[in-house]
């Protein structure tokens, strides 16, 4: 069945209302994203106590005008280690992200263009690696190098890297099959050219879409170290440390510490999550 | 005269898009009778394949439709869901352009064949094996019995197209609707496969409505072809008549357009290009591309009007029936 | 036979399939045997055969999408006889000979819009300073029909024989001496199609653009090509020219061909051998 001009100027229409932001729902993910952002980035203005700031005294204390969220068992002011704490793992996943969907593209790029025995032996390589767990590579970086901030980091980007790849693999080897990619290979330009000029452009879209899912597992991963304590050490303020800190807290009913930081990773990932996957159904219903 | 087998009535069918409602089909008026072929001819956006749809209520959601749809004189648009099961699995079967997109690629062609009879007509799995055989041989498939345990992968466009129609007809329907068959065949097995349908047509009384862009290959086997731009039949008359006399400017533009096979002929062309209804103008949806418009067209859109030799929707068309018949008359070169 | 503008001689390609597990029985499949014909300077050539009969693998060829088995590729009096070639090379072959493609919604890169695809062609083959540039440009829109304010617009934005319009201008832009059209009109209706093959004989007419004409339609191919060929089976069944081998076809396929084109008086009869297909793949076109 032939699609008439007039479902494509609709189509057309509906792309540019949702560029423009799309169902409520997706607005307001990227609301909250952004509330998250700002409170990591301004902590210092917006937190009303130092995150490491001690006061026994006021250890295990409630809800209150003075404590919004309470303290925690040293007396520190649990919102505002939850602003400062959004800071590492943010900046964290970010980097996991950014490193393994850099990677994933040159590769999965370079493997669809080249094709034939390079691509075999990307494939298999990437499909073995994607096997090995991320957590598990994590914890052996960690058990080589120490806890911290970089083993991690890194060890995931490692990890995350295949994941990415391959997604981007399928998706690139059916662009670059399309008449105008073959168009352009006629006109003599080289491979090169080709890819960073006509294939990269058209693979954004679903790269953009991937990454954004991917930052939310990411999230998840780093945290769950941190939660460990293979991530970040004490005192520093960040999220998975604050649950696992939060434990006995909760035994003693006090689950603040615990509580909302989890409630913010849950919340986080979610909103990345759902936005990610909206994003990319729209984009699949206009292909 | 007897009860026509189809008979749409005024119908009118808006799909849903974002902001609204595009209107898709306007006042589509025709009837099929029993053991008729009728054929529906048109371009990009003409709404055809949509028609068809209509037929068999295979409509998206948040789809409107208003006028009726008459199939023995039941109204299809308001048939309870149990009873349109009923009517598609015996009244009406189509089959589609792309037989690979809408025969299950995972499993065997003979669960495909055998499908309808076992689950809605309760006949047992070896006779509706036994019967899928018997079409198979009679539309000419080889091997039929290693054919129903393949997969439809194993199998050629044309192979496949032939089963749909084996599908379709093992039903034993009073109407085939034939959505643009061949347009993805070679052209030696399109002309098997119009042959076939043709055959079978003949041998069993069914009704055709064979739906295509392809005014020669609707003219080869239907008996009256109905011409639709923008969402509206623009003239129905008997496929000879249609080629030696069209009465509606799009139908001699269109014989014009199609370049020659006998003769190095330069194709005349109309300017612009085909618009679906939701971009048409006011008045004539053709106006802007038509040669014979005036001042009348613009006003108000023609509705489709018996005259004689067959129907046509055109304010002009008494006026200009002779300059039409030139036209076609040096199209067939 | 010098001055021919494409001569190929012998062409061959074969496609390895290895069917069940790796060490297992490999298939060859011969999609191109032994095909040579020659395009003089200005003529149009159309190479016509159903799927499997390789004329699409032979157009691939020609342009270097594919590399023949065997066979030699000449155009414009030079020899292609090396796969990877340099930049100064891929360079000329570019404005040796290009193709436009059946399926108008692929042809074209979704994310450029047409002055901006236009002008990366120009830029790469020639040194114009940006008025000519855009003269040129715009010269080249005006020759496929389309107006300036083209320029600015994206596919997405475009019907079918528009599109199909700028994949001929960006074809023309690199100002080949041969243009390879691989089903280009198939996919566009009547109307739309008819618009598109006078705007190419008026091109061939103004600029002497040689074509090689692939299609599975018989009319359009009278309209269009002086003379023809006819494939089956990755095989020439015959070949003449056009008027020739449409009105008095000499082989048993050209006569079968030509009798399953509706036309007026056409009524379609189904043949002897009633099923065609063997099991197996598809071959390739």
């Amino acid at each position: 069945m032939t699609v008439g001009l007039a479902s494509r100027r609709a189509t057309t229409a509906r792309v540019r209302r949702s560029f423009a932001g799309g169902d409520w729902i997706s607005r307001a993910c990227v609301g909250f994203l952004v509330l998250v952002v700002l409170g990591a980035v301004l902590a210092p203005l917006l937190a009303p106590y130092g995150p490491n700031q001690i006061n026994l005294a006021a250890a295990y204390q409630g809800l209150s005008s003075q404590h919004l969220l309470g303290t925690d068992d040293l007396g520190r002011d649990i919102f505002s280690r939850l602003l400062y704490g959004a800071r590492l793992p943010l900046l964290g996943a970010g980097l996991i992200d950014g490193i393994a969907t850099a990677l994933g593209l040159a590769v999965a790029t370079t493997a669809a263009w080249v094709g034939g025995w390079l691509d075999a032996v990307v494939s298999r390589t990437l499909d073995v690696l994607f096997a090995f767990p991320g957590l598990l590579l994590a914890i052996l970086a960690v058990a080589l190098f120490g806890p911290g901030f970089v083993a991690p980091v890194i060890a995931l980007a490692i990890a995350y890297t295949p994941y990415m790849a391959r997604l981007i693999r399928s998706v690139a080897i059916r662009e670059r099959s399309k008449p105008y990619i073959d168009a352009c290979s006629v006109q003599g330009w080289s491979g090169a050219w080709i890819c960073v000029r006509h294939l990269l452009p058209n693979l954004l879209p679903f790269v953009v879409v991937q990454a954004t899912v991917s930052f939310g597992y990411a999230l998840i991963d780093l945290a769950s170290l941190s939660f460990l304590g293979l991530g970040v050490q004490p005192p520093a303020a960040d999220w998975g440390l604050m649950i696992s800190e939060g434990e006995p807290g909760i035994l003693a009913h006090h689950p603040a510490e615990a509580l909302f930081p989890g409630l913010m990773i849950i919340l986080t990932v979610t909103a990345l999550v759902t936005f990610g996957e909206r994003r990319g159904a729209l984009r699949s219903r206009l292909r | 005269m007897k009860d026509p087998l189809l008979r749409l009535q005024e119908l009118c069918l808006w799909l849903p898009v974002k902001g609204g409602l595009a209107p898709i089909l306007e006042d589509v008026n025709f009837t099929i009778h029993r053991g008729e072929a009728f054929g529906l001819v048109g371009e990009s956006g003409s709404g055809k394949s949509m028609t068809a749809r209509c037929i068999s209520r295979l409509l998206p959601r948040g789809a409107k439709v208003t006028g009726d749809v008459l199939l023995e004189g039941v109204s299809t648009l308001s048939l309870t869901p149990r009873d349109l099961r009923a009517v598609r699995s015996s009244k009406v079967q189509i089959i589609f352009q792309d037989p690979r997109a809408h025969i299950n690629p995972v499993r065997r062609v003979g669960d495909y064949l055998t499908e309808v009879l076992v689950t809605e007509r309760g006949v047992e799995q070896d006779v509706a094996n036994r019967r899928a055989i018997e079409i198979l041989e009679t539309i000419g498939v080889t091997a039929a019995s290693t054919r129903l345990a393949q997969y439809p992968h194993e199998m050629s466009g044309g192979l496949l197209q032939r089963i749909m129609i084996a599908a379709a007809l093992l039903v034993e329907p009073e109407l085939l609707i034939a959505d643009e068959p061949t347009t993805a065949l070679d052209v030696t097995t399109q002309a098997d496969v119009v042959a076939l349908l043709d055959d079978m047509r003949r041998d069993r009384g069914l009704a055709l409505l064979f739906i295509t862009h392809d005014l020669e290959l609707a003219a080869a086997i239907c008996d009256r072809t109905g011409v639709m731009y923008a969402g509206t039949i623009v003239e129905v008359q008997t496929s000879a008549m249609l080629h030696q006399r069209p009465l509606h400017p799009y139908t001699a533009a269109l014989l014009a357009a199609r370049p020659s096979l006998t003769a190095q002929v330069r194709p005349v062309t109309i300017s612009g290009s085909p618009v679906a209804l939701a971009d048409a103008p006011a008045g004539c949806t053709f106006a802007p591309r038509c040669a014979y418009q005036d001042s009348r067209c613009r006003l108000e859109r023609p509705t489709l009007r018996e005259g004689g030799v067959g129907s046509v929707a055109c304010v002009r068309a008494h006026e200009i029936a002779s300059q039409l018949a030139v036209v076609a008359e040096s199209a067939r070169g | 036979m010098s001055n021919e503008v494409l001569v190929v001689e012998h062409l061959r390609k074969e496609f390895r399939r290895r069917r069940g597990a790796p060490g297992g029985e490999s298939q060859h499949l011969i999609a191109v045997d032994d095909v040579s014909f020659a395009v003089a300077p200005g003529g149009a050539l159309a190479i016509v055969g159903e799927s499997g009969s390789g004329k699409t693998t032979t157009a691939r060829m020609i342009v270097g999408l594919e590399w023949p088995t065997a066979g030699s590729i000449s155009v414009a009096g030079r020899v292609r006889s090396a796969r990877r070639v340099p930049r100064r090379e891929r360079k000329l072959r570019g404005r040796e000979i290009q193709i436009v493609f059946q399926d108008p919604y692929l042809s074209l890169d979704p994310r450029q819009t047409v002055g901006s695809c236009l002008d990366e062609v120009l830029r790469f083959h020639f040194r114009w300073d940006s008025r000519t540039q855009q003269q040129r440009r715009e010269a080249l829109l005006a020759h496929v029909g389309l107006d300036a304010r083209f320029a600015s617009r994206l596919p997405r934005s475009m019907s079918g024989g528009q599109r199909q319009r700028v994949a001929i201008a960006r074809a023309l832009a690199a100002e080949p001496q041969v243009l390879v059209l691989d089903e280009a009109v198939s996919a566009l209706d009547v109307s739309v199609q008819a618009q598109v093959l006078n705007c190419l004989a008026d091109l061939r007419a103004e600029t002497g653009v040689s074509y090689v004409f692939i299609s599975h339609d018989l009319s359009v191919v009278r309209q269009i090509s002086d003379d023809i060929i006819v494939m089956k089976s990755g095989k020439i069944a015959e070949r003449g020219r056009t008027d020739v081998v449409l009105d008095a076809p000499q082989s048993d396929y050209a006569r079968e061909l030509l009798a399953s084109v509706p036309r007026p008086g056409w009524h379609p009869r189904r043949r002897v051998v009633a099923a065609s297909a063997t099991p197996g793949p598809e071959p390739v076109g």
